[in-house]
Protein backbone atom coordinates (compact mmCIF):
# COMPACT_ATOMS: atom_id res chain seq x y z
CA UNK A 1 0.00 0.00 0.00
CA UNK A 2 1.46 3.31 -1.04
CA UNK A 3 1.26 6.46 1.02
CA UNK A 4 -1.39 8.83 -0.29
CA UNK A 5 0.12 12.09 -1.40
CA UNK A 6 -2.39 14.71 -0.33
CA UNK A 7 -0.47 17.67 -1.75
CA UNK A 8 1.43 17.23 -4.97
CA UNK A 9 4.71 18.85 -5.90
CA UNK A 10 3.05 21.88 -7.43
CA UNK A 11 1.21 22.67 -4.21
CA UNK A 12 -2.27 21.52 -5.19
CA UNK A 13 -4.49 19.28 -3.13
CA UNK A 14 -6.48 16.29 -4.34
CA UNK A 15 -9.52 18.42 -5.14
CA UNK A 16 -7.46 21.09 -6.86
CA UNK A 17 -7.17 23.67 -4.11
CA UNK A 18 -4.16 25.46 -2.73
CA UNK A 19 -3.28 25.18 0.94
CA UNK A 20 -5.14 28.31 1.97
CA UNK A 21 -8.29 28.02 -0.14
CA UNK A 22 -11.72 27.22 1.21
CA UNK A 23 -14.32 25.23 -0.63
CA UNK A 24 -17.26 26.83 -2.41
CA UNK A 25 -19.75 28.28 0.08
CA UNK A 26 -23.45 28.65 -0.67
CA UNK A 27 -25.70 30.37 1.86
CA UNK A 28 -29.47 30.68 1.76
CA UNK A 29 -31.35 32.68 4.35
CA UNK A 30 -34.99 33.14 5.04
CA UNK A 31 -37.92 30.79 5.22
CA UNK A 32 -39.03 30.82 1.61
CA UNK A 33 -42.11 28.69 2.34
CA UNK A 34 -39.97 25.66 3.02
CA UNK A 35 -40.82 25.29 6.69
CA UNK A 36 -43.88 26.30 8.65
CA UNK A 37 -43.84 28.16 11.98
CA UNK A 38 -40.17 28.98 11.78
CA UNK A 39 -38.73 32.29 12.94
CA UNK A 40 -35.28 32.00 11.42
CA UNK A 41 -33.88 29.71 8.77
CA UNK A 42 -30.48 29.31 7.17
CA UNK A 43 -28.99 26.81 4.76
CA UNK A 44 -25.21 26.52 4.67
CA UNK A 45 -23.26 24.52 2.11
CA UNK A 46 -19.48 24.39 2.02
CA UNK A 47 -18.25 21.92 -0.54
CA UNK A 48 -20.24 18.75 0.00
CA UNK A 49 -21.06 19.53 3.63
CA UNK A 50 -24.69 20.60 3.74
CA UNK A 51 -26.50 21.79 6.84
CA UNK A 52 -29.53 23.84 7.64
CA UNK A 53 -30.74 25.29 10.89
CA UNK A 54 -33.85 27.02 12.04
CA UNK A 55 -34.90 28.89 15.15
CA UNK A 56 -38.16 28.70 17.01
CA UNK A 57 -38.59 31.39 19.54
CA UNK A 58 -38.34 33.33 21.73
CA UNK A 59 -41.31 31.44 23.16
CA UNK A 60 -42.83 31.78 26.58
CA UNK A 61 -41.25 29.52 29.15
CA UNK A 62 -42.25 29.54 32.80
CA UNK A 63 -39.26 29.36 35.08
CA UNK A 64 -38.84 30.85 38.54
CA UNK A 65 -35.34 32.23 37.98
CA UNK A 66 -36.32 34.50 35.06
CA UNK A 67 -33.63 33.38 32.69
CA UNK A 68 -33.64 32.72 28.99
CA UNK A 69 -33.20 29.06 28.10
CA UNK A 70 -31.35 28.15 24.92
CA UNK A 71 -31.82 24.64 23.56
CA UNK A 72 -30.06 23.07 20.62
CA UNK A 73 -31.09 19.85 18.89
CA UNK A 74 -28.82 18.34 16.27
CA UNK A 75 -30.13 15.72 13.85
CA UNK A 76 -27.84 13.58 11.80
CA UNK A 77 -29.10 12.26 8.49
CA UNK A 78 -27.80 8.95 7.16
CA UNK A 79 -26.33 10.54 4.03
CA UNK A 80 -22.61 10.69 4.72
CA UNK A 81 -19.57 10.81 2.51
CA UNK A 82 -17.16 7.90 2.82
CA UNK A 83 -19.03 6.30 5.68
CA UNK A 84 -21.38 3.46 6.22
CA UNK A 85 -24.94 3.97 7.25
CA UNK A 86 -25.33 4.90 10.88
CA UNK A 87 -27.82 3.13 13.06
CA UNK A 88 -28.30 5.83 15.66
CA UNK A 89 -29.43 9.35 15.04
CA UNK A 90 -27.65 10.54 18.18
CA UNK A 91 -23.98 9.99 18.82
CA UNK A 92 -21.01 11.78 20.30
CA UNK A 93 -20.67 14.13 17.35
CA UNK A 94 -24.19 15.49 17.70
CA UNK A 95 -23.92 15.87 21.47
CA UNK A 96 -20.62 17.66 21.12
CA UNK A 97 -21.91 20.04 18.47
CA UNK A 98 -25.05 20.64 20.51
CA UNK A 99 -23.05 21.60 23.59
CA UNK A 100 -20.74 23.83 21.55
CA UNK A 101 -23.63 25.73 20.03
CA UNK A 102 -25.46 26.02 23.33
CA UNK A 103 -22.39 27.46 25.02
CA UNK A 104 -21.72 29.88 22.18
CA UNK A 105 -25.32 31.06 22.08
CA UNK A 106 -25.46 31.54 25.84
CA UNK A 107 -22.55 33.93 25.49
CA UNK A 108 -23.44 35.90 22.38
CA UNK A 109 -27.22 36.27 22.79
CA UNK A 110 -28.33 39.21 24.89
CA UNK A 111 -30.17 37.01 27.36
CA UNK A 112 -31.40 39.93 29.49
CA UNK A 113 -33.75 40.94 26.71
CA UNK A 114 -35.49 37.56 26.68
CA UNK A 115 -36.37 36.71 30.26
CA UNK A 116 -38.84 33.88 30.89
CA UNK A 117 -38.26 32.75 27.31
CA UNK A 118 -37.04 29.74 25.43
CA UNK A 119 -35.05 29.75 22.19
CA UNK A 120 -34.97 26.46 20.30
CA UNK A 121 -32.30 25.83 17.68
CA UNK A 122 -32.74 22.87 15.35
CA UNK A 123 -29.74 21.88 13.26
CA UNK A 124 -30.01 19.30 10.49
CA UNK A 125 -26.81 17.81 9.14
CA UNK A 126 -27.86 16.69 5.69
CA UNK A 127 -24.49 15.65 4.31
CA UNK A 128 -21.04 15.53 5.86
CA UNK A 129 -17.74 15.97 4.09
CA UNK A 130 -15.40 17.37 6.71
CA UNK A 131 -15.40 20.67 8.53
CA UNK A 132 -18.62 19.80 10.27
CA UNK A 133 -18.27 21.67 13.55
CA UNK A 134 -17.26 24.93 11.92
CA UNK A 135 -20.11 24.68 9.44
CA UNK A 136 -22.55 23.96 12.28
CA UNK A 137 -21.50 27.08 14.16
CA UNK A 138 -21.80 29.21 11.02
CA UNK A 139 -25.23 27.83 10.22
CA UNK A 140 -26.62 28.54 13.66
CA UNK A 141 -25.26 32.08 13.72
CA UNK A 142 -26.91 32.81 10.39
CA UNK A 143 -30.20 31.37 11.63
CA UNK A 144 -30.08 33.52 14.76
CA UNK A 145 -29.49 36.63 12.67
CA UNK A 146 -32.34 35.72 10.34
CA UNK A 147 -34.63 35.24 13.34
CA UNK A 148 -33.85 38.76 14.52
CA UNK A 149 -32.49 37.66 17.89
CA UNK A 150 -30.20 40.24 19.47
CA UNK A 151 -26.60 39.07 19.54
CA UNK A 152 -23.53 40.88 20.78
CA UNK A 153 -21.12 40.30 17.93
CA UNK A 154 -20.72 38.38 14.71
CA UNK A 155 -18.70 35.18 14.84
CA UNK A 156 -17.46 32.83 12.16
CA UNK A 157 -15.77 29.46 12.34
CA UNK A 158 -13.32 27.48 10.26
CA UNK A 159 -10.89 24.60 10.59
CA UNK A 160 -7.35 23.80 9.51
CA UNK A 161 -5.35 20.60 9.27
CA UNK A 162 -1.65 20.00 9.73
CA UNK A 163 -1.07 17.41 7.05
CA UNK A 164 2.29 16.20 5.73
CA UNK A 165 4.17 19.27 6.98
CA UNK A 166 1.60 21.61 5.43
CA UNK A 167 -1.10 23.69 7.06
CA UNK A 168 -4.18 23.33 4.90
CA UNK A 169 -7.47 25.14 5.29
CA UNK A 170 -10.92 23.55 5.34
CA UNK A 171 -10.06 19.90 4.88
CA UNK A 172 -12.59 17.56 3.37
CA UNK A 173 -13.44 14.14 4.74
CA UNK A 174 -10.72 12.40 2.78
CA UNK A 175 -8.11 14.66 4.33
CA UNK A 176 -9.69 14.47 7.77
CA UNK A 177 -9.60 10.67 7.61
CA UNK A 178 -5.83 10.76 7.44
CA UNK A 179 -5.80 11.31 11.19
CA UNK A 180 -3.75 14.47 11.12
CA UNK A 181 -4.15 17.22 13.73
CA UNK A 182 -7.24 19.34 13.18
CA UNK A 183 -7.90 22.74 14.71
CA UNK A 184 -11.42 24.16 14.80
CA UNK A 185 -11.68 27.84 15.61
CA UNK A 186 -14.50 30.36 15.96
CA UNK A 187 -13.62 34.01 16.37
CA UNK A 188 -15.41 37.28 16.96
CA UNK A 189 -15.10 39.22 13.73
CA UNK A 190 -14.94 42.67 15.30
CA UNK A 191 -12.39 42.17 18.07
CA UNK A 192 -10.67 38.96 16.90
CA UNK A 193 -11.34 37.25 20.21
CA UNK A 194 -11.49 33.47 20.22
CA UNK A 195 -14.96 32.11 20.93
CA UNK A 196 -14.34 28.40 20.32
CA UNK A 197 -11.08 26.51 20.02
CA UNK A 198 -10.89 22.75 19.64
CA UNK A 199 -7.65 20.88 19.13
CA UNK A 200 -6.87 17.29 20.01
CA UNK A 201 -3.35 16.35 18.91
CA UNK A 202 0.33 16.99 19.62
CA UNK A 203 2.19 19.56 17.60
CA UNK A 204 5.09 21.87 18.45
CA UNK A 205 4.08 25.23 19.80
CA UNK A 206 5.32 27.23 16.82
CA UNK A 207 3.32 25.07 14.41
CA UNK A 208 0.30 25.52 16.65
CA UNK A 209 0.71 29.29 16.46
CA UNK A 210 0.96 29.09 12.68
CA UNK A 211 -2.20 26.99 12.59
CA UNK A 212 -3.97 29.55 14.75
CA UNK A 213 -3.02 32.42 12.45
CA UNK A 214 -4.00 30.52 9.33
CA UNK A 215 -7.31 29.47 10.84
CA UNK A 216 -8.08 33.02 11.96
CA UNK A 217 -7.52 34.25 8.41
CA UNK A 218 -9.81 31.51 7.12
CA UNK A 219 -12.46 32.53 9.67
CA UNK A 220 -12.28 36.12 8.45
CA UNK A 221 -12.65 34.93 4.88
CA UNK A 222 -15.69 32.80 5.70
CA UNK A 223 -17.15 35.58 7.83
CA UNK A 224 -16.92 38.06 4.98
CA UNK A 225 -18.84 35.66 2.74
CA UNK A 226 -21.47 35.27 5.45
CA UNK A 227 -21.76 39.03 5.92
CA UNK A 228 -22.22 39.47 2.18
CA UNK A 229 -25.12 37.02 2.09
CA UNK A 230 -26.72 38.67 5.12
CA UNK A 231 -26.51 42.05 3.39
CA UNK A 232 -28.04 40.63 0.22
CA UNK A 233 -30.89 39.14 2.22
CA UNK A 234 -31.46 42.43 4.04
CA UNK A 235 -31.50 44.36 0.77
CA UNK A 236 -34.04 41.91 -0.60
CA UNK A 237 -36.27 42.29 2.44
CA UNK A 238 -36.02 46.08 2.35
CA UNK A 239 -36.94 46.12 -1.33
CA UNK A 240 -39.96 43.96 -0.55
CA UNK A 241 -40.95 46.43 2.16
CA UNK A 242 -40.60 49.36 -0.21
CA UNK A 243 -42.74 47.55 -2.78
CA UNK A 244 -45.42 46.99 -0.16
CA UNK A 245 -45.34 50.59 0.98
CA UNK A 246 -45.95 52.04 -2.47
CA UNK B 1 -66.06 24.49 15.99
CA UNK B 2 -67.72 26.77 13.51
CA UNK B 3 -64.60 26.73 11.35
CA UNK B 4 -64.80 22.95 11.17
CA UNK B 5 -68.42 23.20 10.08
CA UNK B 6 -67.32 25.74 7.51
CA UNK B 7 -64.78 23.30 6.08
CA UNK B 8 -67.28 20.45 6.05
CA UNK B 9 -69.91 22.59 4.34
CA UNK B 10 -67.43 23.70 1.72
CA UNK B 11 -66.43 20.11 1.02
CA UNK B 12 -70.11 19.20 0.64
CA UNK B 13 -70.26 21.95 -2.00
CA UNK B 14 -67.27 20.37 -3.84
CA UNK B 15 -64.83 23.12 -3.00
CA UNK B 16 -62.08 23.38 -0.40
CA UNK B 17 -60.76 26.21 1.70
CA UNK B 18 -57.81 26.82 -0.62
CA UNK B 19 -59.97 26.86 -3.72
CA UNK B 20 -59.26 23.39 -5.05
CA UNK B 21 -61.77 20.82 -6.19
CA UNK B 22 -61.93 17.50 -4.43
CA UNK B 23 -59.68 15.72 -6.94
CA UNK B 24 -56.97 18.35 -7.44
CA UNK B 25 -53.42 17.94 -6.23
CA UNK B 26 -51.24 20.81 -5.15
CA UNK B 27 -48.11 21.68 -7.08
CA UNK B 28 -45.12 19.47 -6.30
CA UNK B 29 -41.50 20.48 -6.72
CA UNK B 30 -39.23 17.54 -7.56
CA UNK B 31 -35.44 17.55 -7.54
CA UNK B 32 -33.02 14.71 -7.98
CA UNK B 33 -29.29 14.17 -7.58
CA UNK B 34 -29.26 16.46 -4.57
CA UNK B 35 -26.88 14.34 -2.47
CA UNK B 36 -23.35 13.53 -3.49
CA UNK B 37 -22.92 10.60 -1.13
CA UNK B 38 -26.02 8.73 -2.22
CA UNK B 39 -26.21 6.44 -5.21
CA UNK B 40 -29.60 7.95 -5.92
CA UNK B 41 -31.36 10.82 -4.24
CA UNK B 42 -34.37 13.02 -4.58
CA UNK B 43 -36.15 15.86 -2.87
CA UNK B 44 -39.90 16.45 -3.08
CA UNK B 45 -41.50 19.62 -1.72
CA UNK B 46 -45.02 20.91 -1.70
CA UNK B 47 -46.75 23.49 0.45
CA UNK B 48 -46.73 21.51 3.67
CA UNK B 49 -44.24 18.68 3.16
CA UNK B 50 -40.52 18.53 2.56
CA UNK B 51 -38.92 15.12 2.09
CA UNK B 52 -35.38 14.06 1.18
CA UNK B 53 -34.74 10.50 0.04
CA UNK B 54 -31.33 8.90 -0.41
CA UNK B 55 -30.38 5.47 -1.73
CA UNK B 56 -27.20 3.70 -0.70
CA UNK B 57 -25.95 0.50 -2.31
CA UNK B 58 -23.66 -1.95 -0.55
CA UNK B 59 -22.56 -5.52 -1.06
CA UNK B 60 -23.76 -8.20 1.33
CA UNK B 61 -23.64 -11.94 1.64
CA UNK B 62 -27.16 -13.27 1.13
CA UNK B 63 -28.97 -15.32 3.73
CA UNK B 64 -29.21 -19.06 3.38
CA UNK B 65 -32.93 -19.11 2.67
CA UNK B 66 -32.74 -16.27 0.14
CA UNK B 67 -29.39 -17.14 -1.39
CA UNK B 68 -30.11 -15.64 -4.81
CA UNK B 69 -31.87 -12.44 -3.73
CA UNK B 70 -30.73 -9.02 -2.70
CA UNK B 71 -32.01 -6.95 0.15
CA UNK B 72 -34.05 -3.75 0.29
CA UNK B 73 -34.34 -1.77 3.52
CA UNK B 74 -36.45 1.27 4.22
CA UNK B 75 -35.93 3.72 7.03
CA UNK B 76 -37.93 6.91 7.54
CA UNK B 77 -36.37 9.50 9.83
CA UNK B 78 -38.60 12.13 11.28
CA UNK B 79 -36.63 14.52 13.50
CA UNK B 80 -38.16 15.78 16.69
CA UNK B 81 -39.15 19.20 15.45
CA UNK B 82 -41.57 17.70 12.98
CA UNK B 83 -42.72 15.18 15.56
CA UNK B 84 -43.54 18.02 17.93
CA UNK B 85 -46.37 18.94 15.59
CA UNK B 86 -48.16 15.69 15.12
CA UNK B 87 -46.17 12.58 14.33
CA UNK B 88 -45.15 10.33 17.18
CA UNK B 89 -42.74 7.43 17.00
CA UNK B 90 -45.54 4.88 16.77
CA UNK B 91 -47.08 6.70 13.86
CA UNK B 92 -43.67 6.94 12.22
CA UNK B 93 -43.17 3.19 12.58
CA UNK B 94 -46.66 2.61 11.19
CA UNK B 95 -45.88 4.88 8.26
CA UNK B 96 -42.65 3.02 7.55
CA UNK B 97 -44.51 -0.28 7.59
CA UNK B 98 -47.23 1.07 5.32
CA UNK B 99 -44.80 2.48 2.78
CA UNK B 100 -42.76 -0.72 2.82
CA UNK B 101 -45.78 -2.96 2.39
CA UNK B 102 -47.39 -0.84 -0.29
CA UNK B 103 -44.43 0.26 -2.37
CA UNK B 104 -41.46 -2.00 -1.86
CA UNK B 105 -42.30 -5.41 -0.50
CA UNK B 106 -43.66 -7.23 -3.52
CA UNK B 107 -42.79 -4.82 -6.31
CA UNK B 108 -39.03 -5.18 -6.65
CA UNK B 109 -37.55 -8.21 -8.35
CA UNK B 110 -34.89 -8.98 -5.78
CA UNK B 111 -33.28 -11.67 -7.92
CA UNK B 112 -31.94 -8.95 -10.19
CA UNK B 113 -29.98 -7.66 -7.21
CA UNK B 114 -27.99 -10.89 -6.98
CA UNK B 115 -24.44 -10.92 -8.34
CA UNK B 116 -23.34 -14.44 -7.41
CA UNK B 117 -25.75 -16.81 -5.67
CA UNK B 118 -24.76 -17.44 -2.09
CA UNK B 119 -21.78 -15.08 -2.26
CA UNK B 120 -22.57 -11.52 -3.31
CA UNK B 121 -25.74 -9.50 -3.58
CA UNK B 122 -26.71 -5.87 -3.49
CA UNK B 123 -28.25 -4.35 -0.40
CA UNK B 124 -30.31 -1.26 -1.14
CA UNK B 125 -30.79 1.09 1.81
CA UNK B 126 -33.56 3.63 1.28
CA UNK B 127 -33.38 6.47 3.77
CA UNK B 128 -36.15 9.02 3.86
CA UNK B 129 -35.73 12.16 5.93
CA UNK B 130 -38.90 14.14 6.57
CA UNK B 131 -37.99 17.77 7.11
CA UNK B 132 -41.51 19.11 7.27
CA UNK B 133 -44.74 17.19 7.66
CA UNK B 134 -48.26 18.24 6.89
CA UNK B 135 -51.17 16.52 5.23
CA UNK B 136 -50.69 13.92 2.55
CA UNK B 137 -47.24 12.90 3.72
CA UNK B 138 -47.56 9.35 2.40
CA UNK B 139 -47.97 10.61 -1.16
CA UNK B 140 -44.89 12.80 -0.95
CA UNK B 141 -42.77 10.05 0.59
CA UNK B 142 -43.77 7.54 -2.08
CA UNK B 143 -43.03 10.03 -4.86
CA UNK B 144 -39.62 10.74 -3.33
CA UNK B 145 -38.84 7.02 -3.16
CA UNK B 146 -39.97 6.51 -6.75
CA UNK B 147 -37.84 9.37 -8.08
CA UNK B 148 -34.82 8.28 -6.05
CA UNK B 149 -35.05 4.68 -7.24
CA UNK B 150 -35.46 5.93 -10.79
CA UNK B 151 -32.22 7.84 -10.30
CA UNK B 152 -30.29 4.84 -8.91
CA UNK B 153 -27.71 3.03 -11.04
CA UNK B 154 -25.90 -0.19 -10.24
CA UNK B 155 -22.27 -0.53 -11.26
CA UNK B 156 -21.69 -3.74 -13.17
CA UNK B 157 -19.76 -6.10 -10.94
CA UNK B 158 -18.26 -9.32 -12.26
CA UNK B 159 -16.89 -11.88 -9.83
CA UNK B 160 -13.60 -13.35 -10.93
CA UNK B 161 -12.45 -16.61 -9.45
CA UNK B 162 -8.98 -16.36 -8.04
CA UNK B 163 -7.33 -19.76 -7.87
CA UNK B 164 -4.77 -20.06 -5.15
CA UNK B 165 -1.70 -22.16 -5.52
CA UNK B 166 -2.14 -25.77 -4.67
CA UNK B 167 -2.13 -26.51 -1.00
CA UNK B 168 -1.17 -29.73 0.71
CA UNK B 169 -4.30 -29.70 2.84
CA UNK B 170 -7.02 -30.52 0.36
CA UNK B 171 -9.87 -30.18 2.83
CA UNK B 172 -9.23 -26.52 3.46
CA UNK B 173 -10.89 -24.41 0.83
CA UNK B 174 -8.70 -21.47 -0.14
CA UNK B 175 -10.85 -20.36 -3.01
CA UNK B 176 -11.66 -16.69 -2.99
CA UNK B 177 -13.45 -14.33 -5.32
CA UNK B 178 -12.30 -10.94 -6.43
CA UNK B 179 -14.85 -8.44 -7.62
CA UNK B 180 -14.13 -6.46 -10.73
CA UNK B 181 -16.09 -3.32 -11.53
CA UNK B 182 -16.61 -2.62 -15.21
CA UNK B 183 -15.84 1.02 -15.87
CA UNK B 184 -18.39 3.44 -17.29
CA UNK B 185 -21.20 0.93 -17.38
CA UNK B 186 -24.18 0.65 -15.08
CA UNK B 187 -27.62 -0.85 -14.93
CA UNK B 188 -30.82 0.91 -13.98
CA UNK B 189 -32.63 -0.05 -10.84
CA UNK B 190 -35.79 -2.02 -11.72
CA UNK B 191 -38.17 0.82 -10.95
CA UNK B 192 -40.97 0.02 -13.42
CA UNK B 193 -43.18 -1.67 -10.85
CA UNK B 194 -42.61 0.81 -8.06
CA UNK B 195 -45.96 2.43 -7.29
CA UNK B 196 -46.80 5.77 -5.79
CA UNK B 197 -49.33 6.16 -3.01
CA UNK B 198 -52.48 8.20 -3.29
CA UNK B 199 -54.21 8.93 -0.01
CA UNK B 200 -57.94 9.62 0.05
CA UNK B 201 -59.97 11.05 2.86
CA UNK B 202 -63.68 10.64 3.38
CA UNK B 203 -65.88 13.35 4.88
CA UNK B 204 -69.64 12.76 4.77
CA UNK B 205 -69.40 10.34 1.82
CA UNK B 206 -67.27 12.83 -0.09
CA UNK B 207 -63.78 11.69 -1.12
CA UNK B 208 -61.02 14.26 -1.17
CA UNK B 209 -57.49 13.83 -2.51
CA UNK B 210 -54.23 15.41 -1.37
CA UNK B 211 -55.55 16.45 2.01
CA UNK B 212 -54.08 19.39 3.80
CA UNK B 213 -53.26 19.17 7.47
CA UNK B 214 -56.57 20.64 8.61
CA UNK B 215 -58.54 18.33 6.36
CA UNK B 216 -56.58 15.31 7.52
CA UNK B 217 -57.64 16.00 11.06
CA UNK B 218 -61.27 16.26 10.00
CA UNK B 219 -61.70 13.18 7.84
CA UNK B 220 -63.53 10.10 9.05
CA UNK B 221 -61.67 7.56 6.92
CA UNK B 222 -58.30 7.51 5.18
CA UNK B 223 -57.52 5.10 2.36
CA UNK B 224 -54.24 4.63 0.53
CA UNK B 225 -54.08 3.25 -3.00
CA UNK B 226 -50.75 2.27 -4.56
CA UNK B 227 -50.71 2.46 -8.36
CA UNK B 228 -47.81 1.85 -10.74
CA UNK B 229 -46.95 3.88 -13.79
CA UNK B 230 -48.71 1.35 -15.99
CA UNK B 231 -51.95 1.96 -14.13
CA UNK B 232 -52.05 -1.23 -12.10
CA UNK B 233 -53.34 -1.07 -8.55
CA UNK B 234 -50.92 -3.07 -6.42
CA UNK B 235 -52.22 -2.27 -2.94
CA UNK B 236 -55.27 -0.88 -1.23
CA UNK B 237 -55.02 0.02 2.42
CA UNK B 238 -57.54 1.47 4.84
CA UNK B 239 -55.60 3.24 7.56
CA UNK B 240 -58.05 4.13 10.26
CA UNK B 241 -61.49 5.52 10.87
CA UNK B 242 -65.07 4.37 10.83
CA UNK B 243 -66.56 1.74 8.59
CA UNK B 244 -66.92 2.26 4.87
CA UNK B 245 -69.28 1.15 2.13
CA UNK B 246 -68.07 -1.58 -0.18
CA UNK B 247 -69.56 0.12 -3.22
CA UNK B 248 -67.21 3.08 -2.80
CA UNK B 249 -64.10 0.99 -3.50
CA UNK B 250 -64.69 0.98 -7.24
CA UNK B 251 -65.21 4.73 -7.26
CA UNK B 252 -62.04 5.29 -5.27
CA UNK B 253 -59.90 3.07 -7.47
CA UNK B 254 -61.19 4.63 -10.70
CA UNK B 255 -60.51 8.16 -9.52
CA UNK B 256 -57.14 7.12 -8.15
CA UNK B 257 -56.18 5.58 -11.47
CA UNK B 258 -56.97 8.83 -13.27
CA UNK B 259 -55.12 10.90 -10.72
CA UNK B 260 -52.09 8.62 -10.81
CA UNK B 261 -51.78 9.22 -14.55
CA UNK B 262 -51.80 12.94 -13.84
CA UNK B 263 -49.21 12.55 -11.11
CA UNK B 264 -46.90 10.40 -13.21
CA UNK B 265 -47.15 12.93 -16.03
CA UNK B 266 -46.17 15.65 -13.58
CA UNK B 267 -43.23 13.60 -12.32
CA UNK B 268 -41.97 12.79 -15.81
CA UNK B 269 -42.34 16.42 -16.90
CA UNK B 270 -40.31 17.54 -13.90
CA UNK B 271 -37.62 14.94 -14.61
CA UNK B 272 -37.51 15.89 -18.30
CA UNK B 273 -37.08 19.50 -17.28
CA UNK B 274 -34.18 18.50 -15.03
CA UNK B 275 -32.62 16.55 -17.88
CA UNK B 276 -33.05 19.52 -20.20
CA UNK B 277 -31.34 21.81 -17.71
CA UNK B 278 -28.33 19.50 -17.34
Amino acid sequence: MSIVQYINDEGYRIDGRKNDECRLIKISLGNGNELIDVDGFSFFEIGNTKLFAYIQGPNEYRRPDEKCLVKCNVFLSPFNILEKKRKKSKDNVTREISSYIRNICNHIILLDLYKNSEINIFLYIIERDGGLKAAAVNTCILALIDAGIAIKYFISASSVLYLQNNIIVDGNQFEVNSGSPELTLAIDMSSNNIVLLEFDAEVPIDIFQSMLKTCAQACIHVGNIMKLSIKENAIKLLSLNSILNT
Amino acid sequence: MSSLNYIEDSINCNIRIDGRTLLTYRSIEINKNILVSGDGSSSVINEENNVICGIKLSLITPDVDTYDEGNVNLQIDCPASVAANRIKKDHLQTMTTIIYNLCIKNNINKKILCILPGKFAWSVDINVMVLNAGGGLLDIISIAIYVALKDTFFPIVKPKKEIEEENTFHEISNKDYQLEIVENEHVNFPYENIPICISIGEINNKYIYDMSKVEEELVQNIFVVAITSKGKCVAFHKLYGISMEISSILNITENSSKISHTLFDKIHQALDKIHANM
